[in-house]
This record gives structure tokens, C-alpha cells and sequence, in this order.
């Protein structure tokens, strides 16, 4: 019965497209709203994500990535002290203005990073070559937000804080959301372009000691000096908690995906229950003819599961093919798909095709199979 | 002969409170094996709400129902849809055949119930369909055959699994009087088995001499049984 039940759904062509069209939407509304949500979470914190180091050590009071509370000089050399820390390199990260070629001037984000390690800068370069950094005057800007310095080339000149700098790499990191373009140099340049403080250093970037629970040296730094480390996982989530309870942005588009899983869940569970309906006649024919209730739940559980997995199928390859064209050719939109995202588009498509399966169980059960006989 | 259906003091209504209406009053009726039973009446007299009850898709309000020496009214649901499974054919006045299987499969249906294998269950179907002089019909859809064919097919599901009890609910309304009566033929035949029973819910007079009993039924109430005589 259950090859009937596949012939049933695959015979109807009309239905069986506007029951995948539906599924398909359903997923494509759930998985690229949710991709445009998690790009743009992950936005708020890409400069984390795009240093790759695992442990970052900021003051206790520092709430979020791009509001730094200064470390005093000691800080450093106080974690390198703490046993379980492999490395610790200091990480100065400092807003000021980049006066452009035509004279105007740009906001952009300082970075300072070691000389000799290079540690803390985005490691896919995409113009030059990042070891000239310890050249004077040199930065490394991102590419995405060239344009915003007039799309400079190597070796162009601009001014900052009234101190020349030469471009010598450019970096491919997605864009931050709302932070000013990037520009990368080396710690010491980076005290000079930015404007004077008592302090400069802004977080610490730790690797810890391999054979160590990466907790235990966390715990480590945290009593010896007094001051926060967290994971690279952690300060994400701390960045992106904070933009979340202070900026309307996160719920606003936590609400507009909200609206899409519910409008894709509706259109999922209404559509597979008007198939359902439609074939109303069918299904009491073969209870007439001597099918269970058993036996008739599993063939509608079977028909919504087969219609459920080809929409997923279709809806996510969709959101691939968007997403690899769309999005890959506009570097300034917000667009990440974590395989949770997925995980979850699933575990909603199927959740919903048992429900609304469920519903139409229910009324199947209900039918009296006499209503064959009705005209 | 042997009774193959026996109705006692069967009642039936449908609706609630104030909207209640009694459709069947005390039917008290014997159906015996090898006989073909013709039920005729006006429309709304309770002739197919009756042929329901007896085929066991309908539970009377009171009174008992014996089909093929099976208390039905003492049955579950799922005692009555395996009853049905394994002992009654229906034919429908409107075919119900299942539009996206093929003719074959349509007729192949009652075998698939019964979990026989997919290739015999299709190779009884086809021999069916030959029998039924719509054997190259096989592989098309219902909607693409004519009212007689779609009749056929119907009738072919109904006979596919041999059943003992054959149930047809105005078989010849949508046909026209030459393929009604063949149809009836065919339906006769089965009836000269001495373990089967027909019985046919039917308007049509046309068809009224193939009988062997003939149920006048009014208002929900027999109003005399006779036998048919030639």
C-alpha cells in the first residue's frame, strides 16, 4: 500500500507541485532568512572570527569588541606569566580618522598587532604581502571596504593622525556591520596613528598551552591577573549579546525571520492539509475497501515525509545557488549559513509535515468510509 | 438456501436534538446466498444508507446485523474494516476509482490490501480486466475510459479478491441501457456461485429482470419483499 500511496502522491502532477512549491518556499523563507540573520549576527563580531586565535583577555568591564576598555602596559607581560598561556600577543584596536586622497576624511578602526607574528590580522591576503607591515608607514586595509578609502591600490599614500601611510597588503574579511573599514599595522606604528592615551592596549590575544583544558587556563588568567579571558566562541556570543540587548537590530530581524518560519510553517501545514482534503474521497474509498486507520496514517505519514524531504532538498539548494551567487557577488551583504541553520530548517520542515500530517490523520480516522456512497 | 445476510429491528438517524432524522425504522430483512436482491424505492428511502450498514461501513442505532454469518453490529472498527477486507466488494454509483493509478493498479487495490505481492497482485488484476473485455485498458488512467468502462473496472475491483458479498450502489445510473445490462450479466454470473450473495441498490427497471428478489423500500421502511419471476 505504501507504493500506492507514493503513485497517489506522484500521479496528481498539479498538486504534487503546488504541495513541493509550498514546501519549497516554506524552507527557502526559513533558511535564507535565517542566513541573513546569522550573516549579519556574525557580523557584529568578525573581527573575532576573523583573527582565528582562540583566547582574547580584555579588561572585566569591556561589555563588546568595538568599545575596548584600555589595558594598562603590565598586563601583557602579567599574562605571559600565567602558566598554561603558549603565547600572548597584544592587540591595540583604537578608532581615528584617515584623511583619503581627495582630502576627506574616513573613519576607520586602528588595529595593531605584533611586529614579529603578525597575530590578529585576518590571514587571507588578497593584494601584496602582509610581512611588509614592518615596513615604515605601512598598514593593511580590508577589501571590502575599499572603496570607502577610493579603492587604493599598493603603495597609495594616505594620512593618519598626520602620519604617512603606505598600503602594502589588502585583506579579505567580510565586512563588520556597522564598524568603520578596517586598517591593519603593526603594534608600535599603531600607538603612533592613534591619538594620544594614557593606554593603548586593548585586548590581549592568547593562544593556550595545547595539553591544558582551554577552561582551566581561562580560569588561570582570570584569577592571576584579575582580568576577563574568554573563549573566541564566548566573546562572540558577548558581542553579539550586546547588540542584541542594546541596539533594536537583532530583534527586529530576529522578528522578521520569526514571521518568515511562521509564514512558511502556515503555508506547509495548509498545504499539505488541502492535499490531504482533496483526496478525502480516495482515502474513504480505501477504508471502504478494508485499509486501517493504521495502515492509512502511515501512507499520509509516508506521502508528507517524501513531499517534506524533496521541498528541504529543493528549498536549500536554492538558498546554496543564492547564496554562491547573490551574496558571494556582493561582499557587503550579511549572508552565513551555519549547518545548525540547516539542521534546524529540517527538524522544522519534518515537525511541521507530522503536524499537519496529524490533522489530516484526525479527520481521516473521523471519516465514515459509508460517505463513499454519498454522491 | 442458506441466509447469507439476516437484519433484526434495525433503526438508524443521522443529526442531533431538533434536526434528527430517522432514516431507517425497524428493518427486519433475510438475504440468502446465490441470490442476486434488487433494492428499489424513491430517493431518501434509506436504500443505500441500508446496503451501508450491511457491508459493515455504518453501525445501525439498534438492532442486529448477521453478513455472512458475522454479527457485525457486536464488531469494532477494526473488526468491521477487516471483515470488509476480506468478504465484501463494493461497486459505487460514482466509480471512486482512484484517478492517479492506472486501471490496472485500481483494480490490483483489494489485493494490495491483503498484502499479496505486487506482481501477482497486478497479474490477477489483468485477468480480471480480460474477463471484463477491458484488458487492453490496463496501463491508462480511469478518466481517459468511458462511464461503461469506469463501470467495469469498478466491477472488476469488486470481483478481483472473489469475494462472498458483493455490494453495488446504482452500478447502471451513468450507463446506457446495453452496457447496463451487460454489466448486470456479469454480476449475475458471480451470484450463481452458492456461497455469494448480490445486492444492488438501483432506479433502473431495465435491470429489474435479472433479480432474483426484489426489496421495495419507503420512508425507511420495507414495504414488501418479492421474488422475481420471469
Amino acid at each position: 500500500m505504501y507504493l500506492i500511496a507514493l503513485k497517489m502522491l506522484f500521479g496528481d502532477k498539479i498538486k504534487l507541485f503546488s504541495l513541493i512549491a509550498g514546501l519549497t518556499f516554506s524552507v527557502l523563507l526559513i533558511a535564507q532568512l535565517g542566513s541573513i540573520f546569522c550573516g549579519l549576527m556574525s557580523r557584529f563580531s568578525q573581527q573575532i572570527i576573523s583573527t582565528e586565535v582562540p583566547v582574547w583577555v580584555m579588561d572585566k568591564n569591556t561589555e563588546m569588541l568595538d568599545a575596548p576598555i584600555p589595558l594598562t602596559n603590565d598586563a601583557l607581560m602579567r599574562v605571559r606569566n600565567v602558566d598554561g598561556v603558549e603565547w600572548a600577543m597584544p592587540l591595540a584596536n583604537s578608532m581615528t580618522k584617515l584623511k583619503l586622497k581627495d582630502g576627506k576624511r574616513q573613519s576607520v578602526n586602528i588595529v595593531g598587532v605584533d611586529s614579529s607574528t603578525l597575530i590578529g590580522i585576518p590571514p587571507h591576503v588578497k593584494e601584496g604581502n602582509i610581512k611588509d607591515l614592518n615596513l615604515p608607514d605601512a598598514i593593511a586595509i580590508d577589501k571590502n571596504n575599499s572603496k570607502r578609502f577610493g579603492n587604493p591600490k599598493i603603495g597609495d599614500i594616505f594620512e593618519i593622525n598626520d602620519q604617512r601611510a603606505k598600503v602594502v597588503a589588502i585583506i579579505d574579511m567580510p565586512s563588520n556591520a556597522f564598524s568603520a573599514p578596517m586598517v591593519f599595522t603593526t603594534y608600535d606604528k599603531a600607538l603612533n596613528y592613534i591619538p594620544p592615551q594614557r593606554n593603548l592596549l586593548s585586548y590581549i590575544l592568547v593562544k593556550p598551552d595545547p595539553n591544558l583544558p582551554e577552561e582551566e587556563v581561562l580560569k588561570r588568567i582570570n584569577e592571576k591577573t584579575g582580568l576577563c579571558a574568554l573563549s573566541q566562541g564566548d566573546f562572540i556570543w558577548k558581542t553579539i549579546m550586546w547588540y542584541v540587548k542594546n541596539t533594536g537590530i537583532p530583534i527586529n530581524m530576529g522578528m522578521t525571520v520569526a514571521l518568515g518560519v511562521i509564514f512558511g510553517v502556515a503555508i506547509t501545514a495548509q498545504t499539505f492539509y488541502t492535499f490531504v482534503i482533496e483526496n478525502i474521497k480516495q482515502l474513504a474509498t480505501l477504508k471502504a475497501l478494508g485499509v486501517t486507520n493504521h495502515v492509512l496514517t502511515r501512507m499520509i505519514l509516508l506521502q508528507s515525509l517524501c513531499v517534506g524531504l524533496i521541498g528541504y532538498g529543493l528549498g536549500v539548494g536554492w538558498v546554496a545557488m543564492v547564496a554562491s551567487t547573490v551574496f558571494k557577488k556582493a561582499d557587503k551583504l550579511a549572508f552565513y549559513t551555519p549547518y545548525q541553520l540547516l539542521i534546524i530548517a529540517f527538524i522544522i520542515m519534518i515537525g511541521v509535515c507530522i503536524l499537519s500530517s496529524l490533522l489530516s490523520i484526525i479527520k481521516i480516522r473521523k471519516i465514515e468510509p459509508a460517505t463513499v456512497f454519498r454522491g | 438456501m442458506e441466509t447469507a445476510i439476516k437484519l433484526k429491528g434495525i433503526n438508524k438517524s443521522f443529526g442531533e436534538k431538533e434536526e434528527r432524522i430517522h432514516v431507517l425504522h425497524d428493518i427486519s430483512l433475510d438475504v440468502n446466498y446465490g441470490e442476486m436482491t434488487l433494492f428499489v424505492g424513491p430517493s431518501g428511502c434509506g436504500k443505500t444508507t441500508l446496503i451501508s450498514i450491511i457491508g459493515a461501513i455504518l453501525e445501525p442505532d439498534t438492532g442486529e446485523v448477521f453478513t455472512l454469518n458475522n454479527p457485525i453490529h457486536k464488531m469494532t472498527s477494526d473488526e468491521k474494516t477487516e471483515f470488509r477486507k476480506n468478504n465484501v466488494g463494493f461497486i459505487f454509483q460514482q466509480f471512486n476509482l482512484i484517478s492517479t493509478l492506472s486501471v490496472q493498479e485500481n483494480v490490483a487495490i483489494p489485493l494490495f490490501i491483503n498484502n499479496a505481492p505486487y506482481d501477482f497482485a497486478m497479474q490477477k488484476a489483468k485477468e480480471m480486466l480480460e474477463i471484463m473485455e477491458i484488458g487492453n485498458k490496463a496501463k491508462e488512467l480511469p478518466n481517459k475510459l468511458s462511464g461503461g468502462e469506469q463501470q467495469r473496472v469498478a466491477i472488476s475491483r469488486a470481483l478481483v479478491k472473489d469475494p462472498n458479498l458483493i455490494i453495488c450502489d446504482e452500478p447502471t445510473a451513468s450507463l446506457d441501457g446495453h452496457t447496463g445490462r451487460k454489466i448486470v450479466e456479469l454480476l449475475k454470473k458471480t451470484t450463481t456461485s452458492p456461497n455469494k450473495a448480490v445486492i444492488i441498490v438501483t432506479h433502473d427497471n431495465r435491470i429489474f429482470e435479472y433479480g432474483d428478489k426484489m426489496v421495495k423500500m419507503e420512508d425507511g421502511r420495507i414495504n414488501s419483499i418479492d421474488k422475481i419471476r420471469i
